[in-house]
């Protein structure tokens, strides 16, 4: 069930009122969990077992930790819980790589047989909800949260807004909102809807119709295209890669919002970053914070230990960060890709004889966004050599067709302008929105609605980050 | 960039009436819904063409058409089908302002 869908439409015009009618929290909440497994059912119903199960696992083991008082006890339940999670996470999303790559090395020594694969089928969303559950365990353990209900952890770990591409969303934040009879505000209700059409805009005509007409013609037969194309088919990828996966994190906190409940910020303009470390504090913000506060910090120490430690921590992140998004090498090497970018940035800026050189902001801000399109192109090519490929073609002026359109460039350029927008424009928006009467709102609303569906390509591709 | 506004739906509660407020977004919601309805009505009947077949869905199906061909007639699709059909026309232009031909022939205002 896809968000710019009829689908989900009707499905929101269900649970909006039934939830707003509930006679109480308990209710309320006791309904948002059966119409978030109603949401997760309808891609495989299979997997709502598993989603249970995760939240169950948590919540049992947060719940054993609030309750002992021993160190060491409490150190293993830590252990045990986030074993389980990287083990259902392990399973359903690397399974079929390590045995592909166990198998080929195998037969590299001559020893191996066809390996066995099992062509797991990855449940959407699963990345998302077991880094959730891991972040609740640990900050049980460190003494962050207290150990929550079980009915907050099962709504916690299945809200639908966020449940399929985030943002993920802390128990810290969440929980308290949970615990209390949410309150509508107009604030809430214009800016949620402003989102709402914001995402729909940039999913449904920005990122489809650069993917359909170009990006995904280009990245296919790479040798068919010239120079120009190749490159402006990177810039494509990386606005189209930014419009999808901004634009589900701004539907699902529009939706959260009309429900009566706020997620944080998941993208804040990443292409006008100066530098790689202000790139990740703008990207998938959730994701990013989450590396930093439970791997790069909690588990591996962050800066502590000399600057040769902070250099192997920074890549081991980055490494780990790209492996999230698949059991794939394209995704190791972006993730490297970023770890050694970032390395290269704090060796410049601490080395006496390069930390006098400083660029010009604008410079910076090109520079930054040349890296972070070459890592797309690995993160987008279909393997390492479609990659290679790709980079020889731009490198060594290929040849091939012209494709590009006027209407793409013009939505490359839109894309990156949207950049320089202020950072709260959207906010004063919603302030001029909500002194509006609501027959004035929703008639905004719906010729916003009518014009992006007028503008957007033919059906709805689902979004990148479903795959993760 | 800030982290002081971390939670973009957080906006100030300007001492709204709870009650009120919920009127409010429920009647966006409504007003919303039936001008969707009423403007886009070749949304709801391909939507009904999608749902697999089955007797429900059949009568589903000659509801959306027919709610389609009445808006048809009153025109109330006429404005979706020409941005629409604007759009279509951009998206096939090249640098000399040229369209293929064969793709031209068919750009006329989609039937809503």
């Amino acid at each position: 069930m896809l968000f710019p869908t009829l689908t989900f439409g009707l499905f929101f015009l269900v649970v909006f009122p039934a939830v707003w009618a509930a006679r109480s929290n308990e209710w309320r909440k006791l309904l948002l969990l059966v119409a978030s497994w109603v949401f997760y059912g309808a891609w495989d119903w299979r997997f709502v077992p598993l989603l249970i199960g995760s939240a169950l696992i948590n919540w049992g083991a947060a719940a054993l930790i609030a309750r002992s008082d021993d160190a060491r006890t409490r150190k293993a339940l830590l252990i045990g819980g986030v074993a389980a999670n990287l083990l259902v996470l392990g399973f359903f999303k690397y399974f079929d790589f390590f045995a592909e790559q166990a198998g080929s090395l195998l037969t590299l020594f001559g020893i191996g047989q066809d390996a066995p694969l099992m062509q797991v089928i990855l449940p959407v969303g699963i990345s998302f909800f077991t880094f959730q559950g891991i972040s609740y365990v640990v900050d049980v353990h460190r003494g962050r949260v207290p150990a929550a209900r079980l009915l907050d952890i099962l709504l916690l770990m299945s809200f639908f807004p966020h449940l399929v591409a985030g943002p993920i969303v802390r128990a810290a934040d969440l929980v308290p909102q949970f615990q209390q009879t949410p309150k509508l505000n107009r604030g809430m209700v214009s800016m949620g809807l402003l989102l709402i059409v914001w995402g729909l805009f940039k999913k449904a005509v920005i990122a489809s119709e650069l993917a359909t007409q170009f990006v995904d013609p280009v990245f296919s037969a790479p040798s068919a295209h010239g120079s120009l194309d190749l490159i402006l088919a990177a810039y494509g990828y990386a606005v189209q890669i930014y419009c999808d996966f901004s634009a589900y994190s701004d539907m699902a906190i529009g939706i959260a919002a009309l429900l009566g409940y706020r997620f944080p910020r998941n993208f804040d303009r990443p292409y006008r970053s100066a530098s790689l470390q202000e790139f990740w504090r703008r990207w998938h913000i959730s994701l990013s914070r989450w590396l930093r506060d439970y791997l790069y910090i909690e588990a591996l120490g962050g800066s502590r230990g000399g600057k040769f430690r902070l250099y192997r921590n920074l890549m081991i992140t980055m490494l780990l960060g790209g492996l999230w998004h698949g059991a794939a090498w394209t995704f190791v090497i972006w993730g490297g890709l970023h770890g050694g970018a970032l390395v290269i940035e704090r060796v410049w800026a601490t080395s006496p004889r390069t930390r006098e050189i400083v660029l010009p902001h604008w410079a910076k801000v090109v520079l930054t966004f040349h890296v972070v399109t070459l890592g797309w192109i690995f993160f987008r090519a279909a393997s390492f050599d479609d990659a290679l490929a790709y980079l020889g073609g731009i490198v060594a002026p290929a040849t091939g067709a012209v494709t590009v359109t006027p209407l793409i460039v013009l939505l490359i350029v839109f894309g990156l302008a949207i950049h320089a927008l202020r950072w709260d424009s959207m906010t004063r928006l919603a302030e001029r929105l909500r002194t509006l009467p609501a027959p004035a709102l929703a008639g905004a609303v719906v010729a916003a609605m009518l014009v992006v569906d007028a503008m957007r390509f033919e059906g709805i591709a689902p979004f990148i980050y479903f795959r993760f | 960039m800030s982290d002081l506004y971390e939670f973009p739906a957080a906006l100030a509660d300007e001492g709204d009436d709870g009650r009120a407020t919920l009127k409010w977004a429920g009647a966006i919601v409504a007003l919303t819904t039936l001008g969707l309805a009423l403007f886009n009505p070749t949304a709801i009947s391909g939507w009904v063409d999608d749902l697999p077949p089955g007797p429900t869905n059949v009568r589903l199906t000659a509801i959306g058409e027919g709610w389609a061909e009445t808006a048809d007639r009153i025109g109330l699709g006429m404005g979706h089908a020409r941005l629409h059909a604007v759009w279509k026309s951009a998206e096939r232009t090249d640098w000399k302002g040229r369209q293929p031909v064969e793709m031209a022939a068919t750009d006329q205002p989609a039937t809503p």
